[in-house]
């Protein structure tokens, strides 16, 4: 069920009045939660709620062993255990063609065939999503962060609708709480949860979408048959899809879990105003770059052990965040560049802190310098996350900077995908006040104006998108 | 002067935000039953091509019987017309119109006592270039791409817009859900191509809808009317017989019963339709292709993937397969390669004139009319 269809309207009318009106008798009201969120989980395909469900019960026997037992050395056993079974889910469903493709393919540059064929399994969706939840759930008890909850509560934790399939990834200490603290139905944050809900509903129907049908998608399919303005346009176009759709969906979601009185944590804060690549993953998918940083980096020795440690954990953590994304090369050829540009970053500041340098002086014209550069570094790495072969990334990269290419007649650049893009980055840099003042004024409407308002924007939203609604670019992770 | 006496790190009296006004649950789902009543009046025209786009059964049923109610109010009070407004501005009228109506085909039965020659080639060179249009189902889409990839190696062909007019989840089962035989006119109305290239099938093994429905899939009523709207569409896009169309039917899928029982029927009537159009349509049969040495389905041909894990799509290599052999039939179709023999001695040496050259039109003359004056079909007593 995906949030901009007519199905999830439905679905959620009933929903919302039923959770506000069981809320009271909380027993309830997780019993009615895990029903609903099963449903809206299983409508892809049934068969994968079980693997939820086998993923929600193990987990949960591993955090609560984990919990009984005093000994530190049973402890880590356990928890090796509970990694082990996350990532054998992750490897089986996700990774397990990728190798078998890989060692295909070596095995035949070799000259031996191999007779193994793909396991071919369909992907669930949200997979790495549950399966990063429930593993920062066990972890984070086994650093006696937190205590583990009865069964029902994780399971509508792991479960819940609005972040089962695409994030925001939220911890267990940060939700698991909210399920049994009391809400008051008499003031729900309404105007910004609206607010999130059309914004997220704007950015991926219209702006996601005019820039996957109107250049992307073209450009990436045949980068050969494209001129160089074409393709670097295309490649900023895909940065700012990849950035309505995603940022679209997890505004749609925290929106969404608002309204049914739960908060989730910020996931984007305008990323591509970012003035270094450092500061660019605070802003882009903030609960995936924070896993990474609690549950990868930071015990893999963090910038603990120098330097040459701390390049070495870099790139590990972004290698491993690449294939997170996906099992192939590309993803891989992704995290590295960001790793690379993150240590270099890194070793200019030890640099500048070895010599006893001060910081720059931050002026405007620095500033926009920095954050054209960084940009830029994104976008060039955005060519390996999308494209679909890493020999194609290649080509489309060297057709892009070719000069002979630069006076070809570019047919797709055209003033919709250049307001689109404008738009899509424009848009993160609004002051935050701004929008503050507009969800203030909006919270002061009467019910009857806001729906006039909000049924307009549906209208305008409907009408520009195009038929049909495309998948979320994330579900596939 | 007053600023002052203001505490350190307050905020000045115009920068404040108000605070938000939260609101009972009660209101939200008012506001949000407002807004779907005034967005369901205002996109009605939306909803109903969206209800009537609907998998034929219950939910379809349903769909309808409050989309066209809300249509019609909406209609009558003219709510439609912002939304028409805006499509007009945007570039996208007629969105919303619902067009079931299929043409008949204008080629009659094929009278096998005949001999039929095949008809002359057309030629085709670097400066007289052979104008493609690929589409389709989605099954067009990663060969197509192929295909716009691999046509410059021929040196003589253009993709119209160098890419896929593929529209997901369509045929000819459903043309309130997209009308082929519609767009294809104003395809050709608008880029004139001199070949297409389409892929379809893999959606209609279900109950036809729109003008002449309602049969079940596999029923005779069913081949009858399907071979009617193919043997339509083939003549919507070959017209009076200037223009060549390559049609592709379904691979075989992994699910081989649904192939055999399903897919086999709809490609014979494609193949069937297609030996009644010679020279103007060619079917090409991808059906066993993708088959292994035993004849089952493939994900993998000498050790290279050909097909996605759904099992119905192709990954670029199979993708990459299908352009090879849609070149080649156009090589079958056209003289495309003449052209090299003309070339100055000093970078072709060969023979001024070979039996291709002669059919050539001259490069001055428009290729849009000796497209159709060319090529006539010769038919032999």
């Amino acid at each position: 069920m995906l949030f901009p269809t007519v199905t999830f309207a439905l679905f959620f009318f009933v929903v919302l009045p039923t959770s506000w009106l069981l809320m009271p008798t909380r027993r309830w009201w997780k019993i009615f939660m895990l029903a609903a969120s099963y449903f809206f989980y299983g409508y892809w395909d049934w068969h994968f709620v079980f693997l939820l469900a086998l993923s929600t019960v193990v987990n949960q026997a591993f955090a609560r062993w984990i919990h009984r037992t005093d000994v530190d050395q049973r402890r880590r056993a356990i928890l090796f255990g509970a990694v082990a079974f996350n990532i054998a889910i992750l490897g089986y469903f996700k990774y397990a063609d990728f190798f078998i493709q890989s060692s295909r393919d070596v095995l035949g540059a070799v000259g031996v065939s191999s007779g193994s064929t793909l396991v071919n399994v369909a992907l669930p969706v949200g997979i790495s999503f549950f399966t990063f939840q429930a593993l920062s759930y066990v972890i984070d008890v086994y650093r006696r962060d937190f205590e583990p909850g009865p069964l029902i509560n994780f399971a509508t934790y792991l479960s819940f609708f609005p972040h089962v399939v695409a994030g925001p990834i939220v911890r267990g200490s940060e939700f698991m709480p909210q399920i049994d603290e009391p809400k008051d139905p008499r003031r729900i944050d309404a105007s910004r949860a609206f607010f999130l809900i059309f914004i997220g509903l704007f950015k991926k129907v219209v702006i996601a979408n005019f820039l996957a049908t109107h250049i992307v998608d073209q450009v990436f399919a045949s980068p050969g048959r494209h001129s160089s303005l074409e393709l670097l346009v295309g490649v900023y176009g895909y940065a700012v899809q990849i950035y309505a759709d995603f940022s679209g969906y997890t505004d749609m979601a925290i929106g969404i879990a608002l309204l049914l009185g739960f908060r989730f944590p910020l996931n984007f804060d305008s990323p591509y105003t970012a003035t270094s690549l450092q500061d660019f993953w605070r802003r882009w998918h903030m609960t995936l770059s924070r896993w990474l940083r609690d549950y990868l980096y930071i015990p893999l020795g963090g910038n603990r052990g120098g330097n040459k440690t701390t390049y070495r954990n870099l790139m590990l953590t972004f290698v491993i965040g690449g294939l997170w994304h996906g099992a192939a090369w590309t993803f891989v050829v992704w995290g590295a560049i960001h790793g690379t540009v993150l240590s270099i970053e890194h070793w200019r500041r030890s640099v500048r802190t070895a010599r006893g340098l001060p910081d720059p002086p931050d002026t405007t014209g620095r500033r926009w310098r920095s954050r054209i550069v960084t940009f830029n570094v994104v976008c060039l790495a955005w060519i390996f996350f999308r494209a679909e072969s890493l020999t194609r990334a290649i080509d489309y990269l060297l057709r892009m900077i070719n000069p002979a290419n630069w006076l070809d007649a570019s047919p797709l650049v055209t003033f919709g995908v250049l307001l689109a893009i404008v738009i899509g980055i424009g848009g993160q840099f609004v002051p935050k006040g701004f929008t503050a003042r507009l969800m203030s004024s909006f919270s002061r409407l009467s019910p009857v104006a806001m729906g006039v308002v909000l049924g307009v924007a549906l209208m305008v939203i409907n009408t520009l998108g195009p038929r049909g609604v495309a998948p979320f670019i994330y579900f596939r992770f | 002067m007053s600023t002052a006496t203001r505490p350190p790190g307050s905020t000045h009296p115009s920068n404040r935000v108000p605070r938000r006004r939260p609101l009972p649950a009660g209101h939200v789902i008012v506001v949000m039953l407002i807004a779907a009543l005034v967005g369901g009046l205002l996109n009605a025209a939306g909803i109903r091509k969206t209800a009537n786009g609907q998998a034929v059964g219950f939910k379809r049923d349903v769909a309808r019987f409050f989309a066209e109610p809300l249509y019609d109010v909406s209609h009558a009070l003219r709510i439609d017309e912002l939304r028409k407004g805006l499509q007009a501005i945007s570039g996208r009228s007629g969105d919303d119109d619902i067009n079931a109506s299929l043409p008949d085909p204008t080629t009659g039965d094929v009278d096998t006592t005949v001999t039929t020659l095949p008809p002359k080639k057309q030629a085709f060179s670097p400066t007289d270039r052979l104008d493609v249009w690929v589409g389709g189902d989605s099954l067009s889409i990663v060969p197509g791409q192929s295909f716009v990839n691999l046509a410059p190696s021929a040196e003589v062909i253009d993709v119209v817009d160098n890419d896929v007019d593929g529209h997901v989840a369509t045929g000819l089962a459903r043309p309130e859900v997209f009308n082929w035989p519609d767009h294809m006119q104003e395809v050709i109305a608008q880029d004139n191509p001199d070949a297409v290239v389409i892929t379809m099938g893999s959606n209609d093994d279900q109950t036809l809808t729109g003008e002449g429905g309602g049969e079940q899939f596999g029923s005779p009523e069913w081949i009858t009317e399907y071979r009617r709207r193919v043997g339509g569409m083939m003549d919507v896009v070959t017209g009076s017989g200037g223009r060549v169309l390559f049609w592709m039917g379904a691979p075989m899928m992994r699910n081989e019963e649904r192939s055999e029982t399903r897919y086999r029927i709809i490609n014979d009537i494609y193949s069937e339709e297609a030996a009644k159009r010679p020279g103007r349509v060619f079917y090409i049969d991808i059906y066993d292709r993708f088959r292994d040495e035993n004849g089952s389905y493939a994900d993998f041909l000498n050790g290279v993937q050909v097909r996605t894990p759904d099992g119905i799509h192709f990954s670029r290599a199979g993708g990459d397969q299908i352009a090879q052999v849609v070149l080649d039939t156009m090589n079958q179709a056209y003289d495309l390669t003449s052209w090299r023999s003309k070339l100055p001695a000093t970078t072709a040496p060969g023979p001024a004139t070979t039996a291709g050259a002669t059919t050539s039109p001259t490069t001055a003359a428009k290729k849009k009319t000796t497209a159709t004056t060319t090529r006539p079909a010769t038919v032999l007593p």
